[in-house]
């Protein structure tokens, strides 16, 4: 299974699906709690996905969220020289 | 003469009426008259004269006396001396009076030599890049593997004025670095306790930034490895501070999560110049722009490769982070040994800046041995010798804004015609050029009177 992880700036996640009523796990409590202990960019998050439901979905998550100003797949880039060993 | 020159800069700037509030830029103006005045390559009036043996040395004097010329000295025992003819004759008036002489063996101009600060690493010879000679590269793997004397950077005169970057944080945004490797170890960035090994790594997530490729250890080579140490290859910087950054896997692969940790560590750290010799597809990535945005806040200048498809970045086809338009990014296509476009180097009329040398570049690597160096090509070679440009106007001119670094790095440089209409000027990097460039003054006003 292919994960994606989106690059979300603003509240994302959690705190959207406080919102709808859902209760947080334990473990995700454990760890959000462990959050407050280091410094953090305020605003952007790193959300791992179970699967792919690809960028046309995170866009319309995106724009049903309003804690959600942006969210773009994460790119791969790459050295891609022609250069060889000696 | 350094001085004279300087204090002439000096006063030409006074007159049209400008206050220096930057004495070095004056100091960079008179580097270029300088340079000019050495072209010339002799003494405008005087010659040496050797005379026959056979003429006794007590009447030298008096038959040059008798031409209306001064003797000024003899400089050994074999019959030279060096003569004044002064303004009223030419050199070559000066001369045949000399060379028609029966008494005068040869006569010649006095030649204008000048030190030239040729560093003493074992493998020299092999960078092109610095000094081309027209020299074969043995470990070539690219054609044509040897090229035009002067196609080159123009580095050795900048180096009679400055070898050490090491004032500036230099930090390589790449496959890591092998900070153990003979050439770089003593140029690496102290980290302190908090990165004892001189950087970080966004891919397995520790504070070793260790080369697992190779690139990125090639790269920092370009741009800083130990020059004139009698040691392997040197840099365009002969000391630097290279900070490694792990962005990219054994593989050359990363993500723009890895990237854009790597921009913001190198900010935070006190980077001043960012080499990113990485290429991605054709998609805006809003996260890495918004990170070299973040660099610009902070004054940083970023270096990075046009890419290697042999395409046209403006049509239609955009490759980030090169076709970004921040002030602040320099993108670089390649140069081969003849200063013509690199067969693979993508090019762009609006999206790069300038080119400069990436085929068959010989530079630092990875491997057990401390004292291996390998040959490869790519923009990312020609990108690590702009950063190296980079870091040393930085240095050189240490108000510079990362603005008058891109201004000095593309203006500064010299009309290729292989980059007509492929780069934004059609300029491969001078460093001498760019080193004596004077960037615009801002915030001056004047008053008519």
């Amino acid at each position: 299974m292919r994960r994606l992880i989106a690059l979300a700036v603003a509240l994302a996640g959690a705190a959207a699906g406080c919102a709808n009523g859902d209760t947080p796990g334990k473990s995700e409590a454990t760890a959000a709690d462990g959050w407050s202990q280091q410094r953090r960019v305020p605003g952007e998050y790193l959300v791992t996905l179970n699967d792919d439901p690809g960028p046309a979905s995170m866009e319309k998550l995106r724009a049903g969220n309003v804690h959600i100003k942006s969210v773009q797949p994460n790119f791969e880039y790459g050295i891609r020289g022609p250069g060889n060993a000696r | 003469m350094k001085a004279l020159l300087r204090s002439i800069a000096i006063a030409a700037l006074a007159g049209a009426g400008l206050t220096l509030l930057n004495p070095i830029a004056a100091v960079s103006f008179a580097l270029a008259a300088e340079t000019a005045a050495v072209a010339g390559s002799h003494v405008t009036d005087e010659v040496l004269v050797k005379f026959k043996p056979v003429f006794a040395a007590q009447n030298r004097t008096a038959t040059v006396a008798a031409r209306g010329h001064a003797f000024l000295a003899n400089l050994n025992q074999s019959g030279w001396v060096r003569v004044k003819f002064g303004a009223r004759q030419s050199m070559a008036q000066a001369l045949a009076a000399y060379r028609n002489d029966p008494d005068v063996e040869y006569a010649q101009p006095n030649y204008i030599y000048r030190a030239t600060a040729a560093p003493n690493d074992t493998q020299y010879g092999q960078l092109w890049a610095l000094t081309n000679i027209g020299q074969s590269i043995g470990t070539a793997t690219y054609t044509p593997a040897s090229g035009t004397l002067g196609a080159d950077i123009n580095v050795e005169k900048a180096w009679d004025h400055i070898t050490d970057c090491s004032s500036v944080v230099v930090a390589v945004v790449d496959t890591g670095v092998n900070y153990t490797q003979e050439d770089l170890a003593g140029n690496m960035w102290n980290g302190g306790s908090g990165f004892p090994k001189h950087g970080t790594d966004f891919v397995a997530n520790d504070n070793d930034p260790m080369d697992l490729n190779g690139h990125g250890t090639h790269v920092a080579g370009i741009i800083g490895a130990a020059g004139n140490n009698a040691t392997g290859t040197t840099g365009v910087c002969w000391k630097a501070r290279i900070m490694a950054v792990r962005v990219l896997d054994a593989a050359g692969n990363g993500t723009s999560a890895g990237v854009i940790q790597g921009i913001s560590f190198a900010v935070s750290q006190g980077a001043k110049v960012i080499n990113m010799s990485l290429a991605g597809g054709g998609a805006f990535d809003r996260a890495f722009s918004d990170a070299i945005t973040h660099a610009q806040a902070n004054d940083v200048a970023v270096v990075v490769g046009a890419g290697n498809e042999a395409k046209d970045n403006d049509a239609g086809g955009a490759r980030y982070p090169c076709n970004f338009t921040h002030p602040n990014l320099a993108c670089v296509a390649a140069l081969d040994q003849n200063y013509a476009l690199a067969s693979f180097s993508n090019w762009g009329a609006t999206s790069v800046d300038v080119g400069a040398p990436g085929t068959n570049i010989l530079s630092t690597w990875i491997g057990l041995s401390a004292s291996i160096y390998n040959t490869i090509s790519g923009t990312s070679m020609a990108s690590g010798e702009v950063a190296g440009l980079a870091a040393m106007l930085r240095a050189y001119n240490p108000q510079f804004t990362f603005s008058d670094v891109v201004n000095a790095i593309t203006k500064g440089g010299r009309a290729a015609a292989s980059l007509a209409g492929k780069t934004v000027l059609g300029n491969g990097i001078d460093v001498m050029s760019s080193l004596a460039f004077i960037n615009p003054p801002t915030g001056l006003t004047a008053t008519v009177q």
